[in-house]
């Protein structure tokens, strides 16, 4: 390796050094700008997307609604600070910018790289083609003899013994350095070694010197100055730029956590859950106690104070007027994320009862109302603390009841006096996804039971259904009906991971309705599972956002909605009329080791929404996976069943849908009698299976024998 | 002032916090105090991480305590005999006081537990039979909340005592879950009292799964009470939504 490094004289180096550096940026930089102009959608379509969506009638409705009720700080607010973020165009300083790259670029490449000919003259004698020198042009397949004769002609023209005597030294010198590169041509096709070097290398010779240089043009080291220049500009660059740079982008990771808040925040959250003694109670309120002590406020606002953090937090929540809305909005708004964090943190820490408190506070801060009896009457339009009180409403605290009213009632019990606006009020609370649990069942992926230690997940069908709609029974809908998507997630892809399935095969959900809330959000519902036998919370929660609200389209309301005077005609009930959504959950544990019976509770929480929480009890029934054999006995008995009614035979797999199906729905008819029964079922068979499994004994002895 | 010793509940270790010397004047000393702290953080210490049974370095209760304790408790038993709640109630109070104040805290805890798990048990089930003697006579319905404060403060010290007990050990026992699923239904809390009434259903049949029940025959008495209140809770919460 060359000791003395040589400096780019020729410029051959420094525009290909830095024409990498600056296509390495470059490139990225325009397909990401260029993707997000084109593929992404704007801020504007976004909102227009879910202001008058012209396929989904009934969100329009809610959206126009959510405009009207819309306080016009908070648009203002919005706009504000939300449409930066989505802020793309063609016409944008980014597109400017780069534009104006690719030119330097393009300029560098025509004028340094492409223009320069000694740089071209160089390359071209750098290269070693034996044919060609030979005069066999691109007959790469000639034969030993023609290259032979080929070099035999060749050497007779060019041989120094041969040459005219009147030549100059110099054309002498040339035609002898034709002659050297003619044999070695000749060698490298024939000649083993030199063919051995010339197919590694390129080159006969075997490896040519390659020369180490500093790629910088001659102009800047020439004169001492220059060079000064260059001395300070790579000390500015690497002894201050750079370690800025990486500091920064460095504390800026460290400081904030994966979900987005501050790592001083999110140490608070842990240390107060640590910290907690179960003799305290925790309330909405110490919950806001907990956010208003949230870090990225301080940084934001360095002047106030924690109690002015929770007075605004407070006051929002009591719906009370700010001087000064916008820090309000923005404490409000970031509160989301906050919240999302100290869920997770306190499931970390398997605490139930304040997980489902964070939740709370998530709804009351979105629909900017404290926790009451009438909680869900007060995220309506046209109700508020007042109104209530005046009405004296006593009894009607859910959206269900309200459309049980005739009109002047639920006018009298909201304390609403004009008829349009309670026309609002009511389309609004019909629009509100209530869940109904239809079925609900622990899968493995590709097995028909949950095996000791098997991975499985939650599988959860569920009905969205709007509180103008009758309740239906979970049994009205037919097993096959229900379980008919699963199709869907029947694939090894989705197999293999069913929650993104889950969330593929179902639309995304709309926006809420939260007039008080600064920041647009979709509805979104966060599932909890929790041991039944300690109540305690065993796993992250998981986010449910796709789901499919078409159950809440006009036309399906009106079908279904709920007889004021107790109507006896009511509409055929038609499954058909019903999108059934899947919540698939991750249940993070294998199953237990030990056969039996587990029971965990899952609620399936809205962090927008009050009254649309679901809550319910699950069994997880690890048994041992079928045998092949048996399968078939199992089938015919099943028949045998189903011809004899009245037969108590049952099997594993029925009695398996029946705890999956109904484990406590059907509780009215379970009677003392019957669990006995089942009891003796269980017993029955625990017989059967040991008769199965001394005939399969026999049978292996048989096959040994 | 700031405080001269700072305890920190959670380590239970003790630390000087400011100087004597700012307090008492130049011519004290710390060295002693700083021993004698030292000696105490020291002393709970290893008391905290001692490998021995508790009972092994306790003491027992104290005998004069016990039978002053159980008199009071046995007076409470009489009153509710003669059906006198009020009465009944007031002396299990009592003597759930006495106990606290009684009993020394570093007498053997497992023991005092027990007693006072028995003890709450009984002035739960007292209060509710109270409140329901009270105040169920006027409302037609089991299912709808009571309307006057005085029963609903009663309710609410009930749901207090029960989640103590909750916390006194008594996690997974459906008794628990059953006088919570009341006092839910009570106060009109019915979504809570469906999802209480589930948790006391799951842990009944984990117990009659187990088979380790000393009389099943019980157990199932009370999984029927958990499923009526089951029951109920459910048609309260459709009723109140306007679905029945």
């Amino acid at each position: 390796m060359a000791l003395n490094y040589d400096y780019d004289e020729d410029s051959q180096t420094w525009p290909f050094f830095l024409l990498t550096i600056a296509l390495v940026i470059l490139i990225p930089c325009t397909l990401k700008h260029f993707y997000n102009i084109f593929f992404c959608p704007s801020f504007e379509q976004e909102n227009a997307e879910h202001q008058q969506a012209p396929k989904d009638k009934n969100i329009t409705v809610t959206a126009q609604l959510k405009n009207k009720y819309t306080n016009v700080n908070i648009k203002q607010f919005r706009t504000k600070y939300y449409k930066k973020f989505f802020k793309r165009s063609i016409l944008s300083r980014k597109t400017l910018i780069i534009t104006v790259a690719w030119i330097l670029i393009s300029i560098l490449i025509q004028n340094k790289i492409n223009g320069n000919s000694s740089l071209r003259e160089n390359a071209l004698n750098s290269l070693f083609d034996p044919y060609e020198l030979l005069g066999l042009g691109t007959a790469t397949d000639a034969t030993e003899k023609d290259i032979r004769s080929a070099y035999r002609k060749l050497s007779v023209k060019f041989h120094p013994d041969k040459l005219p005597q009147n030549l100059s030294d110099e054309e002498r010198d040339k035609l002898q350095e034709k002659f050297v590169l003619i044999t070695k041509a000749y060698k490298a096709l024939t000649d083993e070694l030199t063919r051995e070097n010339y197919l590694k290398y390129g080159h006969p010779d075997g490896p040519q010197t390659t020369s180490h240089g500093i790629a910088l043009p001659k102009f800047l080291v020439g004169s001492s100055i220059a060079a000064y220049c260059v001395i300070a500009f790579y000390i500015v660059v690497l002894g201050a730029i750079l370690p800025i740079v990486v500091n920064r982008w460095w504390s800026k990771t460290k400081s904030v956590t994966k979900k987005g808040i501050q790592v001083e925040t999110s140490n608070y959250f842990i240390s107060i859950l640590f910290n907690y003694k179960p003799t305290e109670i925790v309330t909405v309120e110490t919950v806001l106690q907990w956010l208003s002590n949230a870090y990225e406020y301080k940084m934001w606002y360095p002047h106030l104070t924690n109690e002015d953090f929770y007075r605004y937090l407070k006051n929002h929540v009591n719906r009370v007027n700010e001087d000064d809305n916008e820090i309000k909005y923005r404490i409000v708004s970031k509160t989301h994320s906050l919240l999302l964090s100290l869920l997770e943190i306190s499931c970390a820490f398997r605490y139930a009862d304040i997980s489902l408190t964070i939740l709370e506070t998530s709804k009351c801060i979105i629909q900017a109302t404290m926790p009451s009896k009438h909680a869900q009457l007060l995220q309506l339009p046209n109700v508020s603390i007042n109104s209530l009180k005046k009405a004296n409403n006593q009894d009607t605290k859910t959206l269900g009841k309200l459309f049980t009213l005739t009109e002047n009632d639920a006018m009298e019990k909201l304390g609403i006096s004009n008829i349009e606006d309670l026309h609002d009020t009511l389309t609004v609370a019909s629009k509100i996804p209530q869940l109904i649990l239809l079925r609900s069942k622990f899968v493995v992926s590709g097995e028909p039971v949950v095996t000791p230690g098997a991975i499985s997940h939650i599988d959860l069908k569920i009905l969205i259904r709007s509180p103008k709609q009758k309740f239906i029974q979970a049994d009205k809908f037919p097993e096959d009906f229900v379980n008919r998507n699963d199709e869907l997630y029947d694939d090894f892809e989705s197999q293999r991971d069913p929650f993104t399935s889950a969330v593929k095969n179902q639309p995304l959900t709309p926006y809420i309705y939260a007039p008080h809330f600064p920041v647009e959000k979709r509805a979104t519902w966060y599932a909890l599972v929790i041991s039944q036998k300690d109540n305690k919370i065993i796993q992250t929660p998981s986010m449910v956002s796709h789901l499919s609200f078409a159950n809440l389209s006009d036309k399906n309301i009106k079908l279904y909605q709920k007889t004021i005077d107790n109507d006896p005609k009511i509409h055929d009930f038609n499954p058909e009329d019903w999108v059934v959504g899947t919540i698939k959950v991750p249940f993070s544990q294998p199953a237990p080791q030990e056969k039996g019976m587990y029971f965990y509770r899952i609620v399936v929480s809205s962090c927008d929404y009050f009254g649309c929480d679901l809550d319910a009890t699950i069994v997880l029934e690890v048994k041992d996976a079928p045998v092949e054999e048996l399968k078939t006995s199992d089938d015919d008995e099943l028949e045998d069943s189903d011809e004899d009614e009245e037969s108590n035979a049952a099997d594993e797999e029925n009695e398996d849908e029946d705890y999956s199906s109904s484990e406590f729905t059907d509780i009215d008819t379970d009677t003392e009698e019957e669990e006995e029964e089942e009891e003796e079922e269980k017993k029955n068979n625990d017989e059967k299976e040991e008769k199965n499994k001394k005939e399969e004994e026999k049978k292996d002895k048989e096959t040994k024998a | 002032m700031s405080s001269l010793i700072d305890y920190n509940p959670n380590s239970k270790q003790i630390k000087l916090t400011s100087d004597i010397k700012d307090i008492y004047g130049t011519n004290t000393d710390n060295t002693a105090l700083e021993i004698n702290i030292n000696q105490i953080n020291e002393l709970s210490n290893s008391l905290i991480h001692s490998t021995l049974a508790l009972g092994k370095i306790t003491p027992e209760p104290n005998a004069k305590s016990t039978t002053l304790i159980k008199g009071m408790f046995s007076k409470s038993i009489e009153a509710l005999q003669k059906k006198k709640y009020e009465d009944a109630l007031k002396f299990v109070t009592l003597s759930i006081d006495m106990m606290l104040k009684a009993r020394s805290y570093y007498e053997a805890f497992a023991i005092q537990m027990q007693e006072l798990q028995f003890m709450m048990k009984h002035k739960v089930d007292l209060t509710l039979a109270l409140y329901s003697q009270k105040y169920a006579k006027n409302n037609t319905t089991a299912e709808s909340s009571s309307t006057t404060d005085d029963g609903q403060d009663m309710l609410i010290l009930c749901l207090q005592d029960l989640e103590m007990l909750c916390s006194l050990g008594l996690l997974a026992d459906p008794q628990i879950s059953l006088r919570k699923t009341d006092v839910y239904m009570k106060l009109g809390e019915f979504i809570k009292a469906k999802a209480e009434a589930e948790r006391g259903l799951a842990l009944v049949t984990d117990l009659l799964t187990s088979r380790k029940v000393a009389n099943p025959a019980q157990i199932k008495d009370l999984s029927l009470k958990l499923k009526l209140l089951f029951v109920s809770a459910e048609r309260a919460i459709l009723k109140e939504n306007g679905d029945l």
